[in-house]
């Protein structure tokens, strides 16, 4: 039984920039101290207190992505990417991520695959997770097709025996023919996304995490793609799936949550999502 | 609690994970000398050419037999390598492996043991030269030779608490491996890789040899591999390392694991 339960979810990223680096905390900050009480004014850190003076407590909202946070004994700036998030994802479901650019659902699909480690709250996930953000992990150009299926399905988590039960069905798949004994750095781009894309939709995941649709190929392939995406998903205990296009959601899903600036507006009904959705857009919020 | 399973975890299925980090070092290695004709032996060759040309220059200068000095200097030259690539390579060890850290869940232990097994087997590449020496200058072979291996493990052992430590710090303030990179530098020629402890007698002898953590390193390895027993003083700071080092190593993952992702 596959589940996830997010509960008060923030995820913060922290700006990290040249000017905090060793340089400055090391060095420049006591001198800076030193002029800043010589000099009787507040130099540099001036600016960025004008900057989020404007906020209710100490966070400002953005037009678009996530939340300034300024906290007081915080090192650094960050943007709040995810802001008290609570659902619960039970086996069976199909979840549809939506919301504007920056409203958090590629971060909170991180999160949910382990790559971002909580701020703050929990995510307790039960089953084995498959993340497809990127399907050409662990691709070696110079390594023939048919090793690199080996390569590529080690990261995403199969074993070799695995890979071994399934590479031939991999193989005709991506019907590169003699080509899969060639290395990969002599394919078109089109053929690389066949065979990575062959590989990542071989897996039976617990739980399958997708940013947007997965695709490949050209138009004859397409049809196969779709088939097989299908297949994938319908292999899948649970789906969270974050995309742009309300025909995919709504096909595929049969709960959607919507994010707007890393909080949760909505969670349930995948027609309800999408016409908050729709009045959050009408409003131009 | 809670912080500290996770991180052995992290430790354990980073190490369990063998098939991942074993491909990713050899396809690291095969990366820096594809289309070579010699491959990996270019790194054989390279430490071939540089031990015979300093060998000669050196042996020279102090007034040492040729048969004595080459295979000090070789042997020494040996452990050195993988010690400061080591050191260096870890600066960069979640850097450089962000692109795949920011996608899939890995342990991040993984990149460490992949450091340390890339330059084990350069290592084992460099080690014909010294096989090459000691056939035209033979050196006892004995007991203390098995040494080698404990050794060698002590190496591994610490470089697994320095690629954590020299990792993350360098992944926060990414100042820190360009100043590495010159420290090792500098030490190379401070530690007696070139020259030997004995030319050295009295305070600078005490801090550039006995004092030097370095010289303890090198010799557990370079003493056995000329047939010699290491000092008892070597094992104990060694050991020492090890054990403070691994413990550092772990509070590290501890504390800082869960933000190492957002300083990538």
């Amino acid at each position: 039984m596959s589940s996830i339960k997010i509960n008060n979810l923030r995820i913060e990223f922290p700006i990290i920039g040249s000017s905090k680096s060793f340089r400055r905390e090391v060095l420049l900050t006591p001198i800076q101290k030193f002029l800043k009480r010589w000099k009787g004014d507040e130099g540099e850190e001036k600016l960025i207190k004008k900057d989020t003076s404007a906020a209710k407590d100490d966070t400002r909202e953005l037009i678009t992505g996530g939340t300034l946070s300024d906290a007081k004994g915080s090192e650094h700036l960050s943007i709040i990417a995810v802001n008290d998030v609570t659902f619960t994802v039970n086996q069976g479901d199909r979840i549809g991520l939506i919301g504007p650019n920056g409203s958090g659902k590629t971060t909170l699909l991180r999160a949910m695959s382990g790559v971002y480690e909580p701020v703050s709250g929990s995510i307790e996930v039960e089953g084995k997770i498959s993340a497809l953000f990127t399907t050409t992990l662990g691709m070696d150009p110079d390594d023939t097709g048919y090793n690199n299926i080996f390569h590529m399905g080690m990261y995403l988590g199969m074993s070799k025996e695995e890979i071994l039960a399934r590479v031939k069905e991999i193989v005709s798949y991506t019907d590169l023919g003699i080509f899969i004994d060639l290395p990969v750095k002599t394919y078109s781009a089109g053929m690389v996304a066949r065979l990575s894309f062959a590989v990542a939709t071989s897996i039976v995941p617990e739980i399958l995490l997708l940013d947007e649709g997965l695709g490949a190929g050209d138009a004859r392939f397409q049809k196969k793609v779709s088939d097989r995406v299908d297949g994938l998903v319908s292999r899948s205990g649970v789906l969270v799936i974050a995309s742009h296009s309300a025909e995919m959601i709504k096909q595929m899903c049969n709960k959607a949550a919507l994010l707007n600036n890393g909080k949760l507006l909505f969670f349930g009904d995948v027609e309800e999502a999408f016409k908050e959705y729709d009045q959050l857009s009408g409003t131009g919020a | 609690m809670k912080d500290l399973a996770a991180a052995l975890s992290d430790i354990y299925s980073g190490f369990t994970n063998r098939e991942m980090w074993a491909r990713m070092a050899w396809t690291d290695v095969r990366m820096r000398y594809k289309r070579t004709v010699l491959g990996p032996f270019w790194a054989t060759l390279n430490m071939a050419i540089f031990i015979v040309a300093l060998g000669l220059v050196f042996s020279h200068l102090w007034k040492m037999e040729l048969a004595d000095y080459l295979p000090y200097l070789c042997s020494g030259f040996l452990v050195w390598n993988p010690i400061t690539a080591i050191i260096t390579e870890s600066g960069s060890v979640f850097v450089a492996a962000s692109g795949t850290l920011l996608q899939i869940k890995v342990p991040y232990s993984t990149f460490i043991f992949a450091t340390i097994y890339r330059n084990f087997i350069i290592f084992l590449h460099h080690a014909v030269v010294y096989i090459g020496v000691i056939i035209v200058y033979p050196v006892p072979i004995n007991m203390n030779t098995l040494l080698v291996i404990p050794g060698l493990l002590f190496i591994g052992v610490n470089s697994f608490w320095v690629g954590s430590v020299v990792g993350m710090t360098c992944a926060r303030y990414r100042d820190i491996q360009p100043l590495l990179t010159n420290i090792l530098q500098i030490v190379i020629f401070l530690t007696p890789i070139f020259w030997t402890p004995d030319m050295l007698r009295g305070r600078g002898r005490l801090a550039l040899v006995d004092m030097n953590p370095f010289f303890h390193f090198i010799d557990i390895v370079r003493s056995p591999l000329l047939g010699k027993a290491p000092a008892l003083l070597s094992w104990y700071v060694v050991s020492g390392f090890t054990v403070v080092g691994l413990l550092v190593a772990v509070y590290c993952f501890k504390k800082y694991r869960k933000k190492l992702c957002y300083w990538l």
